[in-house]
């Protein structure tokens, strides 16, 4: 099966610390297994992109049968295939912002729902992380419902955490602004939902891959 | 905050921290364990933390540590146990 699969600088796993032999030109990668019992191979489907991005991504080729698990796949075996080279720097730091907008959005439908027009005018159009951050810190606190208290907060924290281009942390922030805000824990799931057809067109990958 | 069914809090991420390093947790519960890693700096730091004490201790022998240093941690040791 082929999949996707985000490792840190290096191709080296997030998690292990394990370098994964690379690719030389079209000749994949030697095929990686892990030994002992439940020990798995990772990857993901183009909608499982965002929940497990970092700073390199990967085609991986996952030996068969690969089995479907929540927000992955997993297989015995798995090898580098080619670098995905449209993810770095920029579109790391591009989605980390759109995911920051995302959150001001959301932050902007409450503040409109509570009759509170400038304030979901001025979030509603904020380009950058600079505006965001100017638009979040001139909302007066005092008297805000919890729920747009809530979601002012969390445009704090996407300017926080966007302004590293930690874009992990910031599409988290979206996701669950966008639950508070329907009051429905299933908006995670639309949200991230987005944010994988969002990776997809940047990337260049068919979302149905 | 919403709770989000399916996904670890940071609080069940502390408890899980030693099963995690130890290869305790059955897949599932590995897969949601490190997808929380990918967002939660707090979490992923802790973590890396007990990685660093754990490689500490394990080249740390007894005959190594200062006598004061020893009583020091000893007695400290005690205190936390009597909590």
């Amino acid at each position: 099966m082929i999949a996707y699969k985000f490792l840190a600088r290096g191709a080296v796993s997030p998690f292990s610390g394990e370098a994964w032999p690379p690719p030389s030109g079209a000749t994949p990668g030697a095929w990686v297994a892990v030994s002992g019992p439940e020990l798995w191979i990772h990857g993901c489907r183009p909608a499982d992109l965002p929940y497990w991005v970092d700073v390199e991504l990967w085609r991986v080729e996952l030996s068969d049968p690969a089995r479907p698990i929540r927000r992955a796949v997993q297989a015995e075996r798995g090898r580098l295939l080619e670098r995905i080279e449209a993810w770095g720097v920029a579109s790391k730091r591009d989605f980390a912002l759109e995911c920051a907008l995302r959150t001001a959005r959301f932050a902007a439908e409450a503040f409109g729902q509570e009759g509170r027009e400038s304030e979901a005018r001025a979030l509603s159009s904020c380009r950058t992380l600079d505006d965001l951050a100017a638009a979040a810190e001139a909302v007066g606190q005092e008297q805000l419902p919890a729920r747009s208290r809530q979601l002012l907060g969390y445009c704090g924290d996407a300017v926080f955490w966007g302004r590293p281009s930690h874009a992990g942390c910031v599409s988290y922030i979206a996701a669950i602004a966008a639950a508070d805000l329907r009051g429905d824990p299933a908006a995670v799931e639309d949200e991230r939902a987005w944010q994988a057809r969002w990776l997809c067109d940047r990337l260049g990958i068919s979302p149905g891959a | 905050m919403i709770q989000v069914p399916g996904e670890l809090s940071c609080k069940e991420m502390v408890e899980l921290m030693n099963d995690y390093l130890e290869g305790r947790l059955s897949p599932a519960e590995l897969s949601d364990f490190e997808r929380h890693l990918v967002f939660c700096n707090g979490c992923a730091e802790y973590l890396r933390q007990l990685r660093q004490l754990g490689t500490a201790a394990k080249r740390l022998r007894e005959e190594e540590i200062p006598e004061s240093t020893r009583d020091t941690l000893l007695e400290a040791f005690r205190k936390w146990k009597r909590k």
